[in-house]
This record gives C-alpha cells, sequence and structure tokens, in this order.
C-alpha cells in the first residue's frame, strides 16, 4: 500500500513544473466540459480546499489540534455580509479585509490558550467555536440577524464582467487556492516553515534551541485564522445567504478529519481528502443519507490501517509508523 | 587564566520543587575559554542547575549572570539568543528531519526573515539562507557527520544522534556550549573521538560547561570540575584537587574504581526515591 | 422545555420583592443541582477513560445519547404492551438500556480503540471522533432527525412546593439514584480488589502488568462501568426533560466533559463536584445573566478554567519533565 503511494508522489516530484503545468491546463479546461451542476461542485470543493488549507497549517505543520477553524471562517463571512451589505464596501476589498479581521480575532482568542497541552487545546478550540455560532444566533446589536442569518446581494465584478455563474466562481475560487498554494510553497520551504516542524517535532527541544514557539504558534494560528476569514468572502458571496447553520461544531471536525485523512501536513492530502468529501457523496447520490455514517467508519479504520493518511507528507508518516505519542 | 573574568556566573541560585530542595544556594563562575564539568552523583541537582541556567526553570531565588548581564526571567530561545547553546540529557531531536534540517534549526535565531519575506523571497531573505546553509555545513563537518546531512535524524546511530544535537547546538555560534552528559551510553572509542571534539570546539573559542558521569571523560578534558551533592557544590577545582577532595571521594567517587559502578547505581536509585 | 419556563421567570428576577427572589434562587439551585447530577454520571464516564488510557473518548456523549434513545424505544414499544406497574417498567428500561450500552462500550474499546493502544494520541482521538459521527449519524437514521419525546405517562408527575420552592419527584430520583451510583463508584474503586487494580493501571500501565494486573481486562471494565453510568444519565435526562434528539450527545458530552476538567479530571470525586458545581453555574447564569447566553458562559468556564487551573478543582499540579 505505502509503495503504491510513494511512488508516483516522488516521480512527480521529480518531474513537478510538467505536471503543474498539465494540472493547470487540465484544471482551467475542465469546467468547460462538465455540466453547472458539477461546476459547482467542484467550486465547494475550491471552498473547502482553501479552508483545509488554512487549518493545514495550524493542525499539519505545527501540530496544535484546532477543531474551531469554522469560528474564523463565520467571522469572515459575517464580516463581508455586514460591511457588504450596510457599507456598500467592494467585495474585492473585503478579501483581505475579512482576512485581517478573522486573523486578528485569531491573534487575540489564542493568546491566552496557545501554550495548552495538545487534547487540552482541541476542547478550547471547540468551545471558541461554539461561542462564536452562539453568538452569532443570539444577533448581538442586531448585527448578525439571528438564526436566519444574513444575505449577500453584490457580486465581484471583475472588468465589467460580474461574477455570477458556477464557472466564474470556479475560476474565481481555483485561483485563489493556486494563489495560495504558491504562497504555503515557498513557506514550506523558508524559516518560518522550517519553525513550524521544529514545534510540531518537539516543543521544548525547538525552544532550547532558539526557536521562538510562542511566536511560530501564534504565527501559525493567525495566519489560519486570516486564510479561512478571506475565504469567508467567497463563501459568503457564493451562498448570497449565511447563517449561524453554516458554522457548526460539526463542519469544524469534518475540516479536521480532512486535514488528518489527507495526511498532516501534506498539501496534496488537503485537496485530496476534500475532494473525496466534496465529490464522492454526489456521485453515490444514493447513498447521501449514509455519508456521514460513512464518513465516521472511514475516521476509525484509516486510523488503524493507515494512520499516516491518504497522501503523507515524508515527515509524518515515518513518524506515525512508530507512534509513541504526542 | 584566573585572572579573566567569568563567562558565566551563579551567586547563591535556588530552586524548590515542592518539598524537595533541588539547587541549594549554588555558586559557581565558568570562566572564558575552559572546559568546565559539573559532576555528582544522580539526582544531586546538575539537569536542574543547566535548566535554571537555560530558562526552563525560573530560579527561587539567587542570580545568574552571563556576560554581565542577568539570565534570569528570559525564555530558553532567548537564553540562545544571548550565546549559550544546550543538548540534552535524553536527546531531543527531530527525529522526522534530516540532519541538515535538524542543524538548520541552530541558525533559526540568527535569521530575520518573516512572514512576507518568505512568501516574497526577497533578495535578504536568499542571503539570509544561504548564510544559514554554510554554517550548518560547517557544524556538521566539525562534528564529522555531513556524510549522514540526508538521514533523518531517527535512523541515525546513537553516538551519531549525540554529534548530531551537539551539531544542532553549535549552530546556534553560541558563545557558551551546555553538553548534558555528551559521553552518556557512548563506547570507549566514541568518547575518546568525542573528547577530541569537545577540545576542538574549546579552541575555537566556545566555553564548554559539561555535565559527565564518565570520569575518564570528566578527568581527560576538564579545566575546572565542581562536585554537587543534594542541590549544594561539595567541592571545586582542577580535576586533580577533586580527586583528592575527601568529601568527593565519599560523596561519589568510591574508594576504588571497582566500586564506583556499584555506586553509581546505588545513588541512582537513592536520587530516584528523593525525586 | 423546563429551562424555557424556568428561565422565562427568572428574567425579571432581579425586580422581584426578596422572598420571591429567594423562591427563584433556590429553585434555580435545584435545577441545577438536577442537571448537574446527569452531568456528573456523564462526566465520570469522560474521567474514568482519561484517568486509565489519556484518552478524551469523544464517543462517550453519544453512548448517553444511544442510552437515552433505547430507553424510550424500550419504553414505547416492549413495555408499553406489558401490564407491569410504572416503576417497573422504569427500572426495566432503564436496566436494559445500560446493559446494552455497556455492550456497545466494550465493542467499541474492542475494534476502534484497543487497535490504536500504542499509537499516537492523535490517531486515537481522531478514531474516537469517527466513532462518535458513525453513532450520531446512526441515530439518525434509526429514529429521525426530529425531536422524539418520551410519552407522558412514563413520567411520574409528583410535585412538591415547600415555602413555594417547586421541587418534582423526578428531580429528587434524579439526584437521588446519582448520588448513590457516584457513592457505589467511589467505593468500588477505593475499596475493591478491582478498584484498586483500576487505580494501578491509572498511574502506570507497564508496572501493572508487571503486577499481574490484566489491563486488557481493566480497561473492559472501564468501558462496561462509564457508558453504562452514561446510559442511566441519558435514561433519567430523557424522563426529565422528555424531549430527546440524535445531537444531545454532543451538547451534553461536552458539559459534561467541562465538568470533568472543572474537577480535575482522572478524578472520580472530582467529577461529581465538577458536575454538580457546572450544572448550578450554568442554571444561575441562566437565570440571572441570560438564557440566550448559558453555553456561553459554560464554555467561557471550560476557557478560563484550561488557562488559569488546568488541573481543575480537585486535581493536582503536574510539571512536565525536561
Amino acid at each position: 500500500m505505502r509503495l503504491e503511494f510513494t511512488k508516483p508522489a516522488s516521480f512527480i516530484r521529480a518531474h513537478s513544473a510538467w505536471f503543474i503545468g498539465a494540472l493547470i491546463l487540465a484544471a482551467a479546461a475542465l469546467p468547460l466540459f462538465i455540466s453547472d451542476y458539477w461546476t459547482d461542485v467542484c467550486v465547494f470543493w475550491g471552498i473547502n480546499v482553501l479552508l483545509g488549507l488554512s487549518l493545514n497549517i495550524i493542525v499539519g505543520e505545527v501540530g496544535l489540534f484546532n477543531m474551531g477553524q469554522m469560528a474564523f471562517f463565520a467571522i469572515g463571512s459575517y464580516t463581508t455580509a455586514i460591511l457588504s451589505e450596510r457599507f456598500g464596501v467592494n467585495l474585492w476589498l473585503l478579501i483581505p479585509i475579512s482576512g485581517l479581521i478573522a486573523a486578528g480575532a485569531g491573534y487575540i482568542l489564542t493568546g491566552p490558550i496557545i501554550h495548552l497541552r495538545g487534547d487540552y487545546l482541541l476542547m478550547v478550540t471547540i468551545g471558541l467555536n461554539e461561542m462564536i455560532r452562539i453568538t452569532l444566533i443570539n444577533n448581538p446589536f442586531g448585527l448578525t440577524g439571528g438564526p436566519n442569518g444574513l444575505i449577500v446581494l453584490d457580486q465581484f465584478r471583475i472588468f465589467g464582467h460580474v461574477i455570477q455563474r458556477p464557472i466564474d466562481f470556479y475560476y474565481l475560487v481555483w485561483a485563489a487556492v493556486a494563489l495560495l498554494l504558491f504562497c504555503l510553497g515557498r513557506l514550506q520551504r523558508s524559516r518560518v516553515g522550517r519553525a513550524w516542524n521544529y514545534v510540531r517535532e518537539d516543543p521544548i527541544a525547538a525552544e532550547a534551541t532558539g526557536v521562538n514557539t510562542r511566536w511560530a504558534k501564534t504565527l501559525a494560528f493567525t495566519l489560519g485564522a486570516g486564510i479561512a476569514g478571506a475565504a469567508g468572502t467567497i463563501f459568503a458571496t457564493k451562498m448570497m445567504v449565511i447563517s449561524p447553520d453554516s458554522f457548526t461544531f460539526m463542519e469544524s471536525v469534518i475540516l479536521f478529519c480532512i486535514v488528518i485523512l489527507g495526511g498532516m501536513g501534506s498539501i496534496p492530502g488537503v485537496i485530496l481528502a476534500s475532494g473525496a468529501m466534496m465529490v464522492l457523496p454526489e456521485l453515490l447520490r444514493n447513498f447521501a443519507q449514509y455519508r456521514m455514517l460513512l464518513f465516521g467508519l472511514a475516521m476509525v479504520i484509516m486510523m488503524i490501517f493507515r494512520p499516516q493518511g491518504l497522501w503523507p507528507s515524508r515527515r509524518w508518516m515515518t513518524r506515525l509508523k512508530e507512534g509513541g505519542g504526542e | 587564566m584566573t585572572l579573566s573574568a567569568p563567562l558565566l556566573s551563579l551567586g547563591a541560585v535556588s530552586k524548590n520543587f515542592g518539598g524537595l530542595r533541588a539547587v541549594d544556594s549554588f555558586d559557581l563562575n565558568v570562566k572564558e575559554g575552559s572546559i568546565t564539568s559539573l559532576i555528582g552523583p544522580n539526582g544531586a541537582g546538575k539537569t536542574t542547575v543547566f535548566n535554571l541556567i537555560t530558562g526552563i526553570y525560573r530560579p527561587d531565588s539567587g542570580s545568574i549572570t552571563f556576560r554581565s548581564s542577568a539570565l534570569i526571567g528570559m525564555l530558553p530561545h532567548q537564553v540562545v539568543e544571548a550565546g549559550i547553546a544546550r543538548t540534552f540529557q535524553t536527546l531531543r531531536l527531530f527525529e522526522n528531519l534530516t540532519c541538515f534540517e535538524n542543524v538548520l534549526a541552530g541558525q533559526h535565531c540568527r535569521c530575520k526573515a518573516g512572514l512576507v519575506a518568505c512568501i516574497l523571497n526577497t533578495r535578504a531573505r536568499q542571503a539570509e539562507e544561504a548564510r544559514a546553509h554554510s554554517e550548518a555545513e560547517r557544524c556538521l563537518r566539525q562534528l564529522r557527520i555531513w556524510h549522514l546531512r540526508d538521514e533523518l535524524a531517527r535512523n541515525l546511530s546513537y553516538g551519531d544522534r549525540r554529534r548530531l544535537e551537539i551539531a544542532r547546538a553549535m549552530a546556534s555560534g553560541p558563545a557558551l556550549l551546555i553538553l548534558d552528559e555528551p559521553a552518556g551510553g557512548l563506547n570507549e572509542r566514541e568518547s575518546d573521538e568525542l573528547m577530541d571534539i569537545i577540545r576542538e570546539i574549546r579552541d575555537s573559542g566556545i566555553t564548554v560547561f559539561l555535565i559527565e558521569h564518565d570520569m575518564r571523560v570528566v578527568m581527560g578534558i576538564s579545566d575546572h570540575v565542581a562536585v554537587m551533592e543534594y542541590g549544594r557544590k561539595i567541592s571545586e577545582g582542577t580535576p586533580e584537587e577533586v580527586q583528592k577532595d575527601p568529601a568527593v571521594i565519599e560523596a561519589y567517587l568510591g574508594t576504588d574504581d571497582e566500586d564506583e559502578q556499584a555506586e553509581a547505581e546505588a545513588d541512582a536509585e537513592a536520587g530516584e526515591s528523593v525525586q | 422545555m423546563r429551562t424555557g419556563v424556568a428561565s422565562a421567570a427568572a428574567v425579571s428576577a432581579w425586580r422581584l420583592p426578596c422572598r420571591v427572589k429567594m423562591v427563584v434562587f433556590l429553585e434555580q439551585l435545584v435545577n441545577g443541582l438536577t442537571v448537574g447530577a446527569v452531568y456528573s454520571l456523564v462526566a465520570l464516564g469522560y474521567t474514568m477513560v482519561y484517568g486509565v488510557m489519556r484518552l478524551i473518548n469523544f464517543a462517550h456523549g453519544d453512548f448517553f445519547m444511544l442510552g437515552s434513545y433505547l430507553g424510550y424505544t424500550m419504553l414505547v414499544t416492549v413495555l408499553a404492551q406489558s401490564s407491569l406497574p410504572l416503576w417497573a417498567m422504569l427500572c426495566l428500561a432503564t436496566l436494559i438500556s445500560m446493559g446494552a450500552i455497556s455492550l456497545l462500550g466494550v465493542l467499541v474499546e474492542r475494534m476502534a480503540y484497543r487497535p490504536l493502544r500504542k499509537s499516537s494520541r492523535l490517531t486515537a482521538v481522531v478514531s474516537a471522533l469517527g466513532v462518535s459521527i458513525f453513532l450520531q449519524n446512526a441515530a439518525m437514521l434509526i429514529w429521525g432527525a426530529r425531536y422524539q419525546a418520551y410519552p407522558p405517562w412514563s413520567v411520574p408527575e409528583v410535585n412538591w412546593a415547600p415555602g413555594g420552592v417547586h421541587v418534582s419527584l423526578m428531580q429528587l430520583l434524579i439526584m437521588g439514584i446519582s448520588l448513590a451510583l457516584m457513592v457505589g463508584l467511589y467505593m468500588f474503586v477505593q475499596r475493591t480488589t478491582v478498584g484498586a487494580a483500576i487505580r494501578a493501571t491509572a498511574i502506570d500501565h507497564d508496572t501493572a502488568r508487571l503486577m499481574g494486573i490484566d489491563v486488557d481486562q481493566i480497561i473492559r471494565i472501564i468501558f462496561v462501568i462509564g457508558p453504562g453510568l452514561g446510559a442511566i444519565a441519558g435514561v433519567l435526562l430523557g424522563l426529565y426533560y422528555r424531549q430527546i434528539h440524535f445531537t444531545v450527545g454532543w451538547s451534553y458530552g461536552l458539559k459534561a466533559f467541562t465538568a470533568a476538567i472543572l474537577g480535575g479530571i482522572g478524578n472520580i470525586p472530582g467529577a461529581m463536584v465538577g458536575g454538580m458545581l457546572l450544572g448550578i453555574l450554568e442554571m444561575l447564569g441562566a437565570g440571572y445573566i441570560s438564557a440566550a447566553w448559558k453555553d456561553v458562559f459554560v464554555f467561557l468556564i471550560l476557557i478560563l478554567l484550561l488557562i488559569f487551573r488546568p488541573t481543575g478543582i480537585l486535581g493536582e499540579r503536574v510539571a512536565e519533565k525536561v
């Protein structure tokens, strides 16, 4: 099993330029050949990839258990809805604004909890997620519209072209994914990315080697929250109606599991796993109601037989084989 | 040598854990350019002293001065930045990273590139990265493990793992290198090589402060030895002076070489029951 | 439903005359103790598993939820046809549900946790999440996504109002049964040989094994007791609030876990104290601050607790050894 997966991976790595070129061409051509319905599925897949990658920074690169990522996605989406509808702020501007506000929230909220041990951090982030969701339902200052949520009627415009058809959103979302992949790839190979991995491997050794672990963790959390927030703008515009139901803690759990199932710290793994999560249930419409049941089962089976994930990153694979605990 | 100011000086440092006084008004000066050893039975508080110096614990009282600035209150990474690098008694490598990546960790605090610079891959970042790489290479070569640079740390032999940890510490360009039992678990040939390396490090201008149980190593390389028992310093001096001190013989060294092992083991048990 | 009534009465609690204020306070206290007793029972399951396996058993809340559903099903199907007196029906429903959930607990441990006992902590946590999602969706497929209600005849409607403070038989039953179970469990763990083996296993698996303790057997016992207590709590809660839903596992599970942390995780008396305290805090929060914000209040307690005293009220502080 292991070899079947690692061999093509190393082959792809060796000829990466060609593969990336071909992949971009194929992705660009894809919506011309599929129905609007399937294009929409791909749009949501792309949004999930954005979210998965944002969480992957926190969970995969730094090894912080965060099960409240939807809170930051919600902050981004609601920021977009409020600023767009009430103040008519341009949506293109709202992508960085939502990102910054979510990042700020991430920075402030995680400040006091960032030092907590793995499973405690997990519980606290669940708590944060629920607190944000309940706050949205309770409609503070009449800002969030309560359980019914808010509407976003504005649309992205580019050179006079309105982004409204599924195919428009397809290009918007996957262009965002491509940009993010480029940046994350740079980061992974840099001082910052290495610092994250040192912290994941052994926080005490990292600190004693001169890595400011608090800085590394906070940076990852803030960046992850910011990316999720920016993705919220695209999500809100695509959905046109957002409500607290979209940001439940269960959604956070699923996102967390996508990162784990894909293979922690593995970018292709996140893309693959979120694709499986979005596309498979569509293919098996008859089983739609069993989707989550099978998902739960798959999680258990994966952890027992393939804990390193669908497409493990080289490092994480060797780590989980031996186990040895946190 | 006696005239030069101490690089590191501990003044009446104490640390309690619950009811246990792990370190009891401990004084020590580490002279610049020396190899200083801290010895004592297990549970004497030696590693605690190291943890106090490197900022992992905070002393209850006393002062720790490095190059005439106070260390107390600094976080471990700030201590590294100030110029003190350390290794651990139980090795703490980044097991799933390559040797090269492990050693690059030491250079982390000598680089400045932030998030934006890393994404934009600025000229300054590239220069800094190149410098870090050449520094890491130098350390790997100095510890004679350059040929292992692309191996994962976990795949190394025990002796090489010890060296890798020293190389990682060296990579931060320290003025003082703190080694916690560097010869622990090494065979005679390996510890001979290690002694050569430590002398070489000292000769390159880095002060070395180490904890060691292997008396052959301690007596072979130390310029200065301090002995601890139950958190207190009971003796200090050159290796020859310490060896002759009756308090030390009673506390630690035993009467002759054959007894040493048994004694150390008995002490280890006593130390554990205290902890 | 009852919380709705209670909090409606309490919204204006500030403006009431002094004696009425006292009554409102006492009623909220009784409500809090009742809910708290349920939290305690569920918290025991979290704390025991965590104590012995260092695992947050995310599926535990779902054992509780399934226990509630099974009790409901027993009552409305088989037992409704019988001519047994009500108390016997309730006992039978509780016992059957408890037995079935204990069996499920052992099964889950065997299938989903034991193969991962030597893996990293994260792997086991993800597996537990998987089990939880599986059980929750199984419940949804079996009983439907809508609320189910315990039939009105199944709840003994006996109420008192000493001094104007409303207390129902159900509330007394919940508090009494919970207290009895908790004291029994405490005695079991403190006084029996098996209890001593459980305590030894909690400290160190390998040493326990060297002492001749069958660690697998101990873990199996933990997974009989924990889910069993959870199932009892589930039936009691169903009888109290009448309505049950497949998501109560998560919401109550989270609160019970908070209670376990509050008392000091891994600590059995801690879970009892933590549960009661959380129930009271929650109900007073609902009464005097705002019912809509009461869950925020609970999570705030959890977060503040983990920041300032992660070892809980009865836990000991353990320094990480370097």
